[in-house]
């Protein structure tokens, strides 16, 4: 017999609020800035199979809603009362999702029968490897990205397991830290363990382990509703990352939505192969792998804000993975920078979505601005110092009922930035200017948000620099439904001198006393046409400061003079530009991607796409690089795929090892 | 000459204007209620002084105090209408409002979440080149031709108040005052807040947020605070008037036209001030209060008989960094309404029916059904409000529950009513266990108080889910918050970054920088009237591990900033530490954050009347079929609270009721009435 409604609903606030006061003991007991001020952790509990039934709705990051410990939690053969295990091994079990991200779980026991598991994690400001903070493109092999713990038990009967802890202690940079912050997550697990025994004792074990399972099916259910109010159809979109690598050639990520009465498949056939840099996102194939679906959880959320989060959500999609790409990595493929992969992809699946619902859903979210580190010497102290400072964030796109926010929104939205009086404190730093980045916001009836902006100066030698998720310096953020991309992001060493670099995408610096870097976040798409957003609303911004004079005219048509908006003048321009029947299609996608797309036809990158699935997986990220190199080097390359097809043949020639394995 | 035996409380809220006057020694009470004037904050408050003049009979020259909680600032803030705004910043900040902490709250969905206005619109941000470090040591100097250059500015745009926010000001002042020194010259009529005066501490966004609203809600408290002493002056009551301010504590009418701001949630801490004040008559010190409205309740903390503060709390939108009373709110009321979704899920609230229209049963045009329509069907209220003067619907009531609820459940009118009362009891429960077992207290250790127009309802079955030792009803639960500013001292609180590394402690730092702040405090009070006998200054500092986001406050004790007294004051923050999260770390170095002085002025307190003893049982007036807990509705015996004498037990199942409030005694449970007529209800007998 199902349990009655009103039980459910008590048993599901007991729930979420054991989520939550386990979120609370982890942020108010850990150590690292990047806790402490971002955010990035979670908190759940799990059925004995792994589902997450419970997550805290106003902690941590938001991303892991439907998170599956099942893999991890069946590598540990017996689980014994007291028992913590921890795994940041992406590889192992397919829930941590990279390398500093320590995800623990501890089984919860009632009578000797395991009927949850309390789980979390946190993102480790440093786990060793190659780089300081662990994380950087460069890096092309997971085993450069720090210390690997596969799933171990840190506590065997409550008992500290210190050869584990050693190892894992023995190869990060800052020991303390890691040490601090993996105390508040087991401080968290027991928080979560009282916790499920008091709802036991309360509920009794039946109605709490029925009651679990009715929260999932009651996720379920409502997503179904959902989806089912959606037009069926195939819904095809694709966005790019910059680089594939360092100085790398643009990479693609593509989805194909298939709306079908209350199911939804994503087909990422199309996307890039396995990168040789660390933006790949290891998924083991689970096609229902959270990291695949935190976009279409939004995307549901956003069209039914009541939406129960848990796991049961997921159940109404199955994604589909072809093996040895970037969505599906095969070991020991690099997976650190997963992150901005995983950002391009929410925007992605909106976008996609987008097109059932374009009056419900938004733009192109602001992107491409970093998380940074800096590591450097305190002058005055002479002693080393290692801190996070401000994620440069950015805003949410515009939609049917307005702009989109400034600053902060979207999927990086559960980022908090630090305080500059903070960041001046810890990182050694002097911040000369925080603020929104002018002229950002992608045009539309109803603009895109602003992204941040960020002017500061380092003091020491050899001060290093890392900024993770560095993007969108060439595409922008799309704009739907009439409105436009937004602006790029920047990311410039010593501005307006004889010494400026543009460091574009770069992601690790050094910088010497007295140097400057000016960092931006690029700008959300827009929604609907900009020449018919309110001059009222443009000349504001123009006020705020937030668009230039110069922008009003080219992107709005609004002429802002002396006292105000020139009326005769605006009215003359958006006549003249308002070209009557122009239909510019449901995206803009701003100048660099049309350019790109020109060449890069969907006929020629399908080609691409499976030429290269026909090659053994370590062979295709370069054969895409000698294709792209070659499309490159030609004046006018055929659109409808035959050149890809004929430099991949010539390239099976120079390489007759190919062949057998292309043959079968 | 007049005696001036009376003390003269008004709390106005949103409604109502709660008014008592009460016989300084603990005589005669007078109770009134008058309705609160939204649109003219000060006519409303004048209704209720003339009213209680006028029942009461007591010439106006023998009150010889008279205390208020205002709703003026709240609703400016809450309202978003504060008055016409700027700030003024350093050189490179000016959208530091605008980005906040780039937070989105969680339960919102970070992609189609809009953000709230912010006090100040961004266009009215202003920037000059100045520049202080950390040290105290000025990098770029003020600027004072851009600094004119923008008075031209706020001239030209009529702007009614400008907050002034500098970088590390509160590591130097001197921009700041300069600023706003030469500012005040030149800018007549504008109120003016500088961030080192409302809240010198760090972290940029939260300061600029509390000396904006400070700044925003100046002019229109300055004019109210005007308005009433005039007001007061004009009917005779030439008694010193105090304000109630967040926390806790009160403060001239000249502060609180300066710091208007520190009024943000004057309501809710006389409420636990209130509760704080009967509970120390009553014998307990440990409290954890509930106060349940119409539609929504305040959770409050006391420890050691006074309000537990915390200075991470939260106006509406805004982050509030003042140390103000430590209140939680949820959506849950009278008339909150019950939904049942299209797949069949049930909850209660937040959304409320408010008092227009109103629970189905107000028969005012609500339809939908609500936690007061629930307690009607099960005979837990009468069907009538105030003694009878408005009756209620019961088949309105059972009607809403029936096809809103009952039906679509599939179940039964009075399971469905008992299922909104069980949803609505659980979320008060799980907000009173935030208030306790997430700041590491155990409910068990704690008296409830319920207040409030619904709270007694609720009582009894929150004591019992919370395995609360005993539940205090006030004998007025409907006005608490007027008793509480009987209660109140003028209080204060100075605080300042002065952030000191582990190892390095500066001791002759920090004895200047308390010394600095107790004699502000020291000066504060005397300007007040406080005899330096009647001053009471506390010192604490908050404390943090190294790289930790959020401080802990931990009291300073001793006289003298020396080695022992930091040692003791570092142990201090290990075991609260671990009181709090499970857990200590005393080998990791503890940075030493902020240093705060709070500053009371003891003032008279005011006894509240004892009632006649009882010499035999008391007789119940009339039955009620009610369902208390589960099971049936069954004749149950009804209560006057006015019959009620010291000493009287109560054996439950039984209602009492009072002109504003009915209170709810299950079976298995006892109440006995104290000397002032509060009901202390356990479990058993007493």
């Amino acid at each position: 017999m199902a349990i009655d409604k009103v039980t459910l609903e008590i048993l599901k606030n007991h729930t979420r609020a054991a989520a939550e006061s386990m979120a609370f003991t982890l942020y108010r007991t850990a150590h690292s800035t990047f806790v402490k001020e971002t955010e990035d952790f979670t908190t759940g509990l799990t059925t004995p199979e792994g589902e997450t039934f419970a997550t805290p709705t106003e902690l941590g990051a938001t991303w892991f809603v439907g998170l599956n410990y099942g893999r991890a939690i069946r590598m540990i053969d017996e689980y014994e009362e007291g028992d913590i295990c921890m795994t940041n091994d992406p590889y192992s079990g397919y829930v941590c999702t990279h390398p500093p991200d320590m995800h623990i779980w501890k089984p919860i026991f009632h009578e000797g029968e395991i009927v949850a598991f309390s789980v979390g994690h946190i993102h480790n400001t440093d786990v060793g490897g190659a780089v300081p903070a662990s994380l950087s493109r460069t890096l092309t092999e997971v085993h450069q990205e720090g210390v690997r713990i596969p799933p171990a038990k840190i506590l065997k009967k409550g008992e500290l397991n210190q050869q584990v802890l050693d190892i894992f202690l023995a190869n990060v940079r800052a020991p303390d830290q890691n040490w601090g912050d993996l105390k508040a997550q087991i401080a968290a697990c027991n928080t979560g363990e009282r916790k499920v025994k008091e709802m036991i004792e309360r509920f009794g074990i039946e109605t709490f382990k029925e009651g679990v399972g009715d929260l999932l099916d009651y996720a379920e259910a409502q997503a179904r509703a959902i989806v089912r109010d959606l037009p069926d159809g195939t819904y095809p979109f694709a966005d790019y990352i910059d680089e594939d690598a360092v100085d790398g050639w643009p990479c693609r990520m593509k989805l194909t939505l298939i709306i079908k009465g209350d199911e939804l498949v994503f087909d990422f056939t199309g996307s890039d192969p396995q990168l040789e840099s660390s933006m790949n996102m290891p998924t083991g194939g689970d096609e229902r792998h959270v990291l695949l679906l935190v976009g279409m959880v939004y995307v549901l959320y956003s069209l039914d804000p009541s939406l129960f989060l848990n796991s049961g959500i997921t159940r109404v999609c199955r994604c589909i993975l072809p093996s040895g790409t970037m969505i599906n990595p095969v070991f020991p493929a690099a997976v650190g920078m997963r992150t901005l992969s995983c950002n391009r992809l929410h925007g992605l699946t909106f976008g996609a979505f987008a097109q059932a619902a374009p009056d419900r859903l938004m733009g192109a979210p602001a992107s491409g601005g970093p998380i940074m580190n800096v590591n450097t010497i305190d002058n005055r102290t002479g002693r080393r110092i290692m801190a996070a400072i401000n994620p440069m964030t950015g805003g949410s796109g515009g939609r049917a009922a307005g702009d989109g926010t400034d600053g902060s929104g979207a999927n990086q939205g559960f980022l908090k930035n630090t305080p500059v009086e903070i960041n001046e404190v810890e990182a050694g730093i002097k911040v000369l200017r925080y603020g929104l980045a002018q002229d950002s916001a992608g045009p539309g009836k109803h603009r895109g948000g602003l992204g941040t902006d960020m002017v500061f100066q380092a003091f020491s030698p050899n001060t290093k620099v890392t900024a993770r998720n560095r993007d969108r310096t060439t595409f922008t953020g799309w704009g739907i439904a009439g409105g436009k991309a937004g602006g790029a992001s920047k990311f410039i060493k010593n501005p307006d001198t004889d010494h400026e670099v543009n460091l574009r995408n770069t992601d690790i610096l050094s910088m010497g006393p007295g140097d400057i870097i000016h960092v931006t976040c690029g700008g959300a798409g827009g929604w609907g046409d900009p020449l018919t957003r309110d001059p009222q609303a443009v000349l504001l911004d123009y006020r705020r400061g937030w668009v230039t004079a110069d922008h009003a005219r080219d992107a709005y048509s609004v002429v802002i003079g002396e006292g105000g908006i020139d009326i005769p003048a605006t009215d003359a321009l958006r006549a003249e530009r308002a070209a009557p029947g122009k239909d510019d299609g449901f995206y803009d996608l701003g100048s660099r991607r049309e350019a790109f797309e020109a060449v890069w036809t969907d006929a020629n990158y399908d080609a691409l796409t499976e030429c290269l699935a026909s090659l053994p997986v370590h062979w295709r990220f370069y054969a895409k690089h000698r294709i792209f190199a070659a499309i490159a080097a030609k004046e006018a390359p055929a659109t409808n795929g035959d050149d890809v097809r004929a430099l991949f043949e010539a390239l099976l020639i120079e390489f007759p090892q190919l062949l057998p394995t292309a043959a079968e | 000459m007049s005696s001036q035996r009376f003390a003269l409380a008004l709390d106005v809220g949103g409604t109502f204007t709660d008014v008592i006057l009460a016989e300084r020694a603990g005589g005669h009470l007078w109770v009134t209620k008058s309705s609160s004037v939204p649109s003219d904050p000060a006519a409303g408050f004048f209704g209720g002084v003339e009213k209680i003049m006028r029942e009461s009979g007591i010439a106006a020259e023998d009150v010889s105090i008279i205390l208020h909680g205002s709703t003026v600032a709240t609703n400016a803030i809450l309202e978003g209408k504060g008055a016409r705004t700027g700030l003024l910043t350093t050189d490179g900040f000016r959208h530091v409002l605008e980005i906040g902490r780039a937070e989105i709250p969680r339960e919102a969905n970070l992609f189609g979440w809009v953000k709230p206005k912010r006090p100040v619109l961004p266009r009215n941000i202003f920037e000059v080149p100045e520049r202080v470090r950390l040290d105290g040591s000025v990098v770029t100097p003020l600027d004072e031709a851009a600094l004119a250059r923008v008075a031209d500015e706020i001239e030209a745009r009529g702007l009614d108040a400008l907050a002034i926010v500098f970088l590390h000001s509160y590591a130097n002042p001197d921009h700041e005052r300069r600023a706003g020194a030469f500012l005040r010259g030149r800018l007549a009529g504008v109120e003016i807040a500088l961030s080192v005066d409302v809240l010198p501490l760090f972290r940029e966004y939260e300061r600029a947020t509390a000396t904006a609203l400070n700044a925003s809600v100046q002019p229109v408290v300055g004019r109210y605070i005007g308005q009433l002493s005039k007001g007061l002056k004009d009917r005779g009551l030439a008694a010193p008037l105090f304000i109630m301010k967040s926390n806790g504590g009160t403060c001239p009418p000249e502060e609180a036209a300066r710091g208007g701001v520190h009024l943000a949630l004057s309501g809710p801490a006389a409420g636990a001030a209130g509760a704080a004040h009967l509970g120390r008559l009553a014998g307990f010190e440990d409290i954890l209060t509930i106060d349940m409205g119409g539609t929504s309740a305040d959770v409050a903390l006391i420890r050691g008989g006074e309000p537990a503060t915390t200075t991470t709390g939260s106006i509406g939108v805004h982050p509030l960094a003042l140390s103000i009373v430590d209140i939680h709110t949820i959506g849950a009321g009278g008339g909150s309404k019950a939904i049942v979704t299209d797949l069949g899920a049930i909850r209660v609230g937040p959304e409320s029916a408010g008092a227009d229209p109103g629970p189905a049963a107000y028969g005012k045009g609500g339809t939908e059904p609500t936690v007061t329509d629930a307690n009607l069907l099960l005979g837990k209220i009468p069907p009538h409000l105030l003694d009878g003067e408005i009756a209620l619907d019961p088949e309105a009531a059972e009607r809403a529950i029936k096809t809103q609820v009952a039906d679509p459940l599939g179940i039964d009118t009075l399971a469905a009513a008992r299922g909104i009362i069980d949803l609505v009891d659980n979320a008060m429960v799980a907000a009173l266990k935030v208030m306790s077992v997430e700041r590491g207290l155990d409910p068990r250790d704690f008296t409830l108080s319920a207040f409030g127009g619904a709270g007694p309802v609720h009582g009894a079955r929150l004591m019992r889910l919370l395995t609360a030792p005993r539940l205090l009803v006030p004998r007025y639960p409907g006005i608490l918050c007027a008793i509480g500013l009987l209660a109140t001292d003028l209080r204060y609180g100075f605080a300042i970054t002065r952030l000191q590394r582990a190892g390095r402690y500066d001791l002759g730092g920090m004895e200047m920088a308390f010394a600095d702040l107790a004699a502000q405090a020291d000066t504060r009070l005397a300007a007040d009237g406080i005899a330096p006998e009647d001053r009471r200054i506390r010192r604490a500092v908050d404390l943090r591990y190294e790289k930790q986001g959020v401080e802990l406050t931990i009291p300073f004790v001793g006289d003298a900033v020396t080695e022992a007294a930091i040692g003791a004051l570092v142990e201090n923050f290990h075991a609260e530490h671990e009181r709090l999260y499970t857990f200590a770390d005393p080998a990791a170095p503890v940075e030493i954050v902020n240093l705060r002085v709070e500053a009371t002025g003891l003032t008279e307190r005011i006894q509240l009347p004892e009632i006649a003893k009882a010499s035999g049982k008391p007789a119940p007036d009339a039955q009620r079929l009610a369902s208390l807990d589960a099971g049936p509705p069954v004749s149950t015996p009804i209560y006057r609270r006015n019959s009620l004498l010291a000493d009287h037990v109560i054996h439950g199942p039984a209602i009492v009721d009072q002109l504003d409030a009915t209170t709810v005694i299950l079976a298995g449970q006892s109440a006995l009435t104290d000397r002032y007529g509060n009901l202390v209800i356990r479990e058993g007998t007493p």
